[in-house]
């Protein structure tokens, strides 16, 4: 990120701490939710209104927060770790096993014919169970590293490379269902894309 | 150690390629103010420049008044109105205890005034600057109407009205001998 935006983000968040400043916080709000929303939305699997719900909910944590904050990493990534933290509780709330690999059945290529032999990656991800799609988006889509994954959704390095392991597994079968004559959808491997 | 199945460079592209921005609805925005305002996180920015001016402009009212009255309590002017309210000591204490509270006042205001000087808000500022420069004469002209001889109202007025129109020189040798009327 460039040095002034990041100094902007600094001024800005010392007016929203100092004076309440709404013009302040809108700076703030305009300039980082877009990506905070597109990630959400990815990691929760495309649900809009609980994406909303999310960066509404990181934003009264972070401004609640700013004082705390000590800025060692970029505004935008602690912002980025309460948006994840939040959808890992949702997630939790639905299924208490959201991240056990073995709890977690792979999931099945959508029934399509050979007119509508594939679909689009974001769709993809859709698909897949939360705990694979939320490795698969930090990893793969976010960069993060498997010891951040791990500590991002409070489990180990090693659950993490397991879970994108079937992650990745899963979205190329979705991705590319191999259709036989009657256009039933079987699972197949793909030796050119792995 | 390397991943159990790397990504191609065909899917890393994909995966690149993929959208990172996207706006949320609009709504969602006004959603969120409305809930850090109703926690006390945020406050409105028209509502603190005017708190601010309209502070400061109570504040140098009620330090000019207290200023009138207190120059009217202490002065043994002529004026039979003057006397009449001033006649007592308990008024007189009053007066002393009403220009200490506006003096008090004043200095709220000036801090005020110096903490939206460092917020940099140049239209807070000149709001601010401009209630308290119109408070302060309309005191002054009332002060002076009831002490038109007063040399001190003559200079304050002269003051005011000079710093009104921008100029801020020494006093001209030809408006230094004016002699002011009122009424």
């Amino acid at each position: 990120m460039a040095r002034f935006e990041v100094d902007g983000d600094r001024t800005l968040v010392q007016r929203v701490l100092d004076d309440g400043d709404e013009g302040a916080f809108r700076q703030l709000y305009r300039r980082h939710s877009p990506y905070l929303f597109q990630f959400v939305l990815r990691v929760l699997g495309g649900n809009e209104t609980d994406a909303e719900d999310v960066i509404q909910e990181t934003w009264i944590r972070a401004v609640e927060g700013f004082a705390r904050f000590r800025w060692e990493a970029e505004l935008r990534t602690w912002l980025g770790g309460i948006a994840l933290n939040l959808c890992r509780g949702m997630f939790r709330r639905r299924d208490r096993d959201w991240l056990d690999v073995a709890s977690i059945p792979e999931p099945e290529a959508p029934a399509v014919t050979a007119a509508v032999e594939s679909i689009d990656l974001e769709r993809a991800l859709a698909l897949l169970p939360a705990g694979y799609r939320a490795v698969l988006v930090l990893h793969d889509v976010e960069g993060y590293k498997h010891d951040e994954i791990a500590t991002a959704l409070g489990t180990t390095a090693g659950t993490s490379k397991s879970q994108l392991h079937r992650a990745r597994r899963a979205v190329r079968r979705l991705l590319n269902p191999v259709i036989d004559v009657d256009h039933t959808v079987v699972d197949g491997d793909h030796d050119a894309r792995t | 150690m390397p991943e159990p199945d790397e990504l191609t460079q065909r899917e890393r592209d994909e995966m690149a390629a993929l959208p990172r921005y996207r706006e949320p609805g609009r709504l969602l925005e006004e959603r969120t103010v409305r809930e850090l305002r109703a926690r006390g996180l945020l406050r409105k920015p028209g509502v603190h420049r005017a708190w601010w001016a309209a502070a400061a402009a109570a504040a140098v009212a009620l330090f000019a008044t207290g200023f009138a009255l207190g120059q009217r309590s202490a002065s043994a002017a002529g004026v039979a109105m003057v006397t009449a309210t001033v006649e007592s000591q308990q008024a007189a204490m009053q007066a002393a205890l009403q220009v200490q509270r506006t003096g008090s006042a004043w200095i709220a205001a000036l801090t005020s005034l110096a903490s939206l000087e460092e917020s940099g808000d140049p239209d807070a500022l000149r709001q601010g600057r401009e209630a308290a420069r119109s408070a302060l004469r309309a005191a002054v002209v009332e002060y002076a109407s009831m002490a038109p001889s007063d040399a001190v109202a003559s200079q304050m007025l002269w003051l005011l009205s000079d710093t009104g129109s921008g100029g801020t020189d020494s006093l001209p040798a030809a408006r230094q001998s004016q002699a002011f009327v009122w009424f």
